[in-house]
Formats: structure tokens, C-alpha cells, sequence
């Protein structure tokens, strides 16, 4: 059953690709109308740099900072030779992602789909940068297709380490982590993307010459799409963030970025609303103390003994690395955990029946968030130790010390890493970005790793050392929760300033009083600048939270509104 | 109602407590109603405003049943099939039935994305079915939904 599905995977990729390059080969002949930019070698790259993005090889850097598309779209514009343009277009695209969460693999929408193919087809078809997002938002859609193949097809790989621990072989069970499930990604993810930004770029630098010479107002319609799709972005967001009075932040920010004028830099809002933020938390704690995230004294396990600190950390290393490299609907990270564990293994343990046991114990089904999880492993190595110096631990009890953590572990890794710290890590790099500012990029990747190799390892190790007591520790002291209404507060300020940056709606309703004409969108801007921005995010809001429908549905009828309300209808005029 | 082997987790702190509103959760399991510290860190790990009651099977059979009709605003999450029936059996006269999350291991197989199950569990959810409870397999709100009685014949 499963080595069909395999089978089956490999075969599809396989055709996908042959099929393809005949298909290109006969196709050879350059279109005559539509100039396009994209060879069959840019192709390749752009599928190679896709894959990359959803694989283990930059320390988890991948899927917090590759995958996402304002840094997919920097890569794609430096292999085109329009690095500025790319990066401009990426961080246009990343506003719909911004609240995007993927939490106990499920993965809805594929950001990183919409990032590198979205922008080598905007760029390959020769679209404009500000109507990107229309041709990209949809793409985001279809990544869900190749997600529920790689789920399924690397269970079976699981199975394979099953059989190399049944052997005693610690290296095998590590490898077989890693080796089929990248061989097997790598034409999934890659193939398809290659050939559909390849052949998709003419395709697109075909209908937009079409558009452009018969339609000339859907461009704008795209263009129009593409500036409200913003807010869906914003709003998405905003669903976690509007709690209690924070709202009122979002105000504050976007009034701020209103007067100072529209496009400005976001580090220095970012910077004011964390001012905001210290002052809410100050104001309202009512004056309790924090208390210390590990209280010295107490009794303390002593560690290291059989262990030294390379080991622990390697294994961090391991897990770092490779914690989903083998993902899948059987075992989710199972097999990324029983790597992680090899380096402790082969430490304390020498007996092929010990070697066996532990490696089977360690297979089984697990799942957490990366770095807050940590915890988990270094309490597992813990006891691991404990139980070779001789102390009575059971499987039973290690295990479920696992399955007991994991869940709310990841509850708060889930909060703090995909709802705070990449969001806002984003939007002040987004916006740098939009200013043609390379720093843009570079300091999400800063931030990001910041937070991922630091904090991972400071917490792994303080769950090795402390065991148990490190999680009540953690959850007890206040500077969590506080360090999560901070997050709220600035949060809530920065998308209000990003509703100035991103969502771009106008009228161009006029009507004329008496002889006079009046534009409508002048008389707003009187009133109060960004207006139909603000509203628009706030009804999309709305819609998502009181009215309970889909971001899809949402995203869809944006498209359908924007290009419909750019036919002049209206005489002379069209709606937007 | 959910059941869910992992309990409290990302799906359930990060995006059904959102979606349903929820202001209370109600863990019934008889592991961790013995177990002072999954009890600590369970409540520690909900999120701001949300109670976590925990209590063992004959207790939630003796608060759950009194508050039909339910308070559409509580979550009660569950480990395993078997307590759904017991919870059942003892009078929670429940009507739906969401399972998000079963993990592997021996003798249990894939039944949909990361829900396994084993022989006798299907069993007990098929009799649930028989019982009139709909029985829903979702993992998060937005994801695939699929009717229990769809899946397994």
C-alpha cells in the first residue's frame, strides 16, 4: 500500500518532468508577441529555491524565513536581474500571509508557492509590481494539492526507520529521517514549480497582452484587486489581535502613519508603538512583580553527568535542522524526534537491546513547535540520563512526559513564534522593503533567526537541566503573559500603520452639483485621509469574525468586486 | 466535544478556541485527574481568559450531565473514543462529536490525515453513530471536514 504510493509519487514527478521538457522542446519557438523573461535555467532555479524554502537545510530557517514570500520574492527578483522590483512585489504578496498559521500540520494557503511562483510569473509575464498579488493570491490556493501528497507519502518513509531501529542501527534511523523524504521532495516540489513558472510566464506575458490591447480595464481591475487584497492580509490578522481594549492600538497606529504621511518606515513606528506597549503593560499590571523565569535555589538535579554539553547540543543541532524533514500524517515529527535523540542514544547506551528499545521509543507519534517544544527534548534527555545511570524510569513515564508536553508546549509555540514574532518581524521588513530597501529582507532574517537559534536553544538546554519543573517555571512567571499583551499592543499598531503602507483603495465616483464636479475621493481625503483603506479592512474584519466566511471565499470576491468595479460602467467613469 | 489525544495543543490554543469562542474547557481524562502537574501545565498553557477544568470520567459524567443543555461556549476535550462512550453511557447526552487528532502506533492505522484508530475504536464511534451523535473528523476550522459514517463503512 504504502511503497505503491510511493511508487505512484515518484512516477507522477517523473512524467511531470519528461512531459514537460518534451512539451518545452516543441514549444521552442520564441512567441512572437509578449516579450518574456524567463529561461528554462531561471525556471529551474526558481523550482529549486521553492523546494529549498520547504526543506531541512537551513536550520529552520526555511519555513520561518525562505517560504515566506517577501523573502521569496527578493530571491526570484536577484535571479531575474530585477532584485528591487522582486523584492517589492514579494513584500506585496506577503501582506496576505501575514496572519497565515500553520499549526499541527495543517497548512492552509501556500505562501511560499504564491512568493516564488507569484513573482516569476509577475515578473517572467511582465506585470505590473502593485498588481501582482491579484495573479499570486490565487497560486497560494493550489499549494494545498502537493501538501496531502508529501503527508501520506512520507509515512511510509517512517516505516522505514522503523525497520532500521528493529535492527539496532542508530545511523539508519537518522537517515532514513532525511535521505527518501528529500529525494522524494525535491521532484515534487521542484518539478512543478520549474515547469509552471517556465511555460506559465508565456502564458501570462500572452494574456496580458490581450488584456492590455481588449480589455484595458481589467489591468486596472488587477491593479485595484491587488491593493484590497491587503486588507484581507490585515484582517486575517487582526482576528487574533482585537482582544479587550487593544483595538484602540490599531487606531493609534493608523492615524500615526496617516500624519506622518503615508509610505514611512516601519522601524521607527515599530519603535514608538513598543514605547505604546511598555506603557500599557506598566499602566495596566497593577503593580505586580515578574517573577523570575528560573528561580535560583531549590533542589536541582545535577546533569552532565554521562552526558557532556556537545551532546545535548548537537542533538538540539539534529532537531534544529532536521525536526520536519520527514513530516507526515502517521507520525507528524516522530521521526524528526527520534533523530534529534540519536546523538544521546549512542551515548548512553551500548547494548544493541537498549540501543533498539530507546530507538523505537522515540519513533513513535510526536508533535510540537519547534523551538518552544525544545523543552520537551531536553526534559526526554533528562530522563534519558537519569534511566542509564540506573534510575527506575519507565517508557510509560517518558512517554508521557512527550505526549503530555507536547500539546501545550505548542499551544504557546505556536502563539509566540507564528503569531507574534514573524508577523511583526515581517511587516517592519515589508515595509522597508516597499521602500526599495534591502535592509528590509535582512532584518526579518535577523530577527527570525534571533528568536529561532536563540531562544531554541536556551530553553532546550533549560528543559535538560531543569527537567520538569523548567515548564511549570516558564508558564508560572509573568513575563510570558506580559511579554504577550506587549506583543498585542504592537501588533495591533503596527497593521494599523500597515493599512497606510498596503491596502490601496480609491473611488473615482465624481458627479456634478450646480455646474460644479465634484470627486468623491477628494471630498474623503478632506474628511480624513486612508479612509476607504480603513473601512475596508474593518468590513473584511467583519466578515471573517462576525460572519464566520471563509478567507477564500473573501479572497475570491475581492478579485470579482475589483476587476467588475473598474468597468467604466458609470459613463465616463468606473467605480475604482 | 473533541476528541484529541494531544489535548491542549497549537490547534486547539491557536485557532478552535477563536473560532468557537470558547471561554471554558473541560478536560475530562482519568490520567491526568491523578496527575497534579499535566493538571498545572495544562491550565498554564490555555490561553488568557479561558478556565480548564479537568476532571476524571465519573466526575464529568456527574457536572457535564447536569449542564444539558450545553453551554455552547464550553470545549470538553477527551483522549480517546473509549470516553466519549463511557461519558455517554453515563447520561452527556452529546450530539456531535468533532475527532481531531489520533496518533499512530501499533495495531492502530491511518484512517484520515492524522487520525488513526484502532478496530475497537472505530467500533465504539460507529455505536456513538448508532446512537444518533454525529461524528465529525476535522482537524482545524477551514480544513476538510468528513462525516465519520462517510468514511468508514
Amino acid at each position: 500500500m504504502e511503497r505503491r504510493k510511493v511508487a505512484l509519487a515518484l512516477v507522477i514527478s517523473l512524467v511531470l518532468l519528461l512531459a514537460g521538457s518534451l512539451f518545452s522542446v516543441s514549444h521552442a519557438a520564441p512567441l512572437a508577441q509578449g516579450e518574456t523573461r524567463m529561461s528554462l535555467g531561471v525556471a529551474i532555479i526558481v523550482g529549486v529555491l521553492y523546494y529549498l524554502a520547504l526543506s531541512p537545510w537551513f536550520a529552520n530557517l526555511g519555513f520561518t524565513v525562505l517560504y515566506r514570500p517577501l523573502i521569496a520574492g527578493t530571491l526570484v527578483g536577484l535571479v531575474m536581474g530585477r532584485p528591487v522590483e522582486g523584492m517589492t512585489i514579494g513584500a506585496n504578496i506577503n501582506v496576505l500571509y501575514l496572519g497565515w498559521i500553520s499549526a499541527g500540520g495543517s497548512l492552509p494557503g501556500d505562501p511560499g508557492l504564491a512568493g516564488y511562483l507569484g513573482t516569476a510569473l509577475a515578473l517572467g509575464g511582465g506585470l505590473q509590481t502593485e498588481a501582482a498579488l491579484a495573479l499570486a493570491a490565487p497560486l497560494g490556493l493550489l499549494g494545498g494539492l502537493t501538501w496531502a501528497l508529501r503527508m501520506s507519502v512520507c509515512s511510509a518513509f517512517a516505516h522505514w526507520a522503523d525497520a532500521r531501529a528493529e535492527k539496532a542501527d542508530i545511523r539508519g534511523v537518522a537517515l532514513m529521517n532525511v535521505v527518501p523524504s528529500q529525494i522524494f521532495l525535491f521532484f515534487l516540489y521542484a518539478a512543478p514549480v520549474a515547469l509552471a513558472a517556465y511555460l506559465g510566464s508565456a502564458a501570462v506575458a500572452n494574456a496580458l497582452n490581450w488584456i492590455g490591447q481588449n480589455l484595458g480595464w481589467v489591468m486596472g481591475g488587477l491593479y485595484t484587486a491587488s491593493g484590497m487584497l491587503a486588507a484581507l492580509g490585515i484582517a486575517l490578522n487582526l482576528r487574533f489581535l482585537f482582544r479587550g481594549v487593544l483595538p484602540a492600538y490599531f487606531f493609534i497606529g493608523f492615524f500615526v502613519a496617516t500624519l506622518a504621511g503615508g509610505n514611512v518606515n516601519l522601524l521607527v513606528l515599530a519603535l514608538i508603538g513598543l514605547c505604546v506597549a511598555l506603557l500599557h503593560v506598566v499602566f495596566t499590571s497593577g503593580g505586580e512583580e515578574v517573577g523570575p523565569l528560573f528561580p535560583t535555589g531549590g533542589e536541582k538535579a545535577e546533569r552532565y553527568k554521562l552526558l557532556e554539553r556537545k551532546d545535548v547540543f548537537r542533538s538540539w543541532l539534529l532537531w534544529l535542522f532536521f525536526s520536519h524533514a520527514c513530516y507526515n500524517w502517521e507520525r507528524l515529527q516522530g521521526t524528526g524526534f527520534a533523530m534529534s535523540m540519536t546523538p544521546i542514544i549512542r551515548k548512553l547506551y551500548k547494548s544493541k537491546e537498549d540501543i533498539r528499545a530507546a530507538l523505537k521509543r522515540h519513533l513513535v507519534f510526536f508533535n510540537t513547535q519547534p523551538d518552544i517544544g525544545g523543552v520537551v527534548h531536553g526534559i526526554t534527555i533528562a530522563m534519558e540520563e537519569e534511566r542509564a545511570l540506573g534510575a527506575d524510569i519507565s517508557d510509560d513515564a517518558i512517554n508521557s512526559v512527550k505526549t503530555g508536553l507536547m500539546g501545550p508546549m505548542a499551544g504557546i509555540g505556536d502563539t509566540i513564534q507564528q503569531g507574534i514574532v514573524i508577523p511583526i518581524s515581517l511587516a517592519i521588513g515589508m515595509s522597508l522593503a516597499l521602500q526599495g530597501n534591502f535592509l528590509g529582507p535582512i532584518i526579518y532574517l535577523i530577527l527570525v533567526a534571533a528568536f529561532v537559534w536563540g531562544v531554541g536553544w536556551w530553553i532546550w538546554e533549560q528543559g535538560y537541566l531543569q527537567g520538569r519543573n523548567a515548564v511549570t517555571n516558564i508558564l508560572k512567571s509573568g513575563a510570558l503573559n506580559r511579554a504577550i499583551t506587549v506583543a498585542g499592543v504592537l501588533g495591533n499598531f503596527v497593521l494599523g500603520a500597515l493599512t497606510v503602507n498596503f491596502v490601496k483603495v480609491s473611488t473615482k465616483i465624481k458627479f456634478t452639483i450646480g455646474g460644479s464636479t465634484f470627486e468623491l475621493q477628494k471630498i474623503l481625503d478632506g474628511l480624513l485621509p486612508n479612509m476607504l483603506p480603513l473601512l475596508l479592512v474593518l468590513l473584511v474584519w467583519w466578515l471573517l469574525e462576525k460572519k464566520k466566511i471563509s478567507p477564500t471565499t473573501i479572497l475570491i470576491g475581492i478579485i470579482i468586486i475589483a476587476v467588475l468595479g473598474s468597468y467604466p460602467i458609470l459613463g465616463k467613469f468606473s467605480i475604482f | 466535544m473533541r476528541i484529541d489525544d494531544r489535548l491542549i495543543h497549537g490547534q486547539v490554543v491557536a485557532v478552535w478556541v477563536k473560532h468557537l469562542r470558547t471561554d471554558r474547557i473541560v478536560i475530562v481524562d482519568d490520567g491526568v485527574a491523578k496527575d497534579p502537574f499535566m493538571q498545572e501545565v495544562l491550565r498554564l498553557a490555555a490561553p488568557p481568559g479561558i478556565t480548564v477544568d479537568v476532571c476524571s470520567i465519573q466526575e464529568g459524567i456527574a457536572t457535564l450531565g447536569e449542564e444539558a443543555p450545553q453551554r455552547d461556549r464550553t470545549m470538553v476535550l477527551l483522549r480517546s473514543p473509549q470516553a466519549a462512550r463511557q461519558l455517554f453511557d453515563g447520561g452527556v447526552r452529546f450530539t456531535h462529536l468533532n475527532v481531531g487528532g489520533l496518533g499512530a502506533g501499533p495495531g492502530r492505522k491511518l484512517v484520515f490525515k492524522n487520525i488513526s484508530m484502532s478496530d475497537e475504536e472505530k467500533e465504539i464511534l460507529k455505536s456513538l453513530v448508532r446512537d444518533g451523535v454525529r461524528i465529525t473528523l476535522q482537524t482545524v476550522p477551514g480544513e476538510q471536514c468528513v462525516d465519520f459514517s462517510s468514511l468508514v463503512k
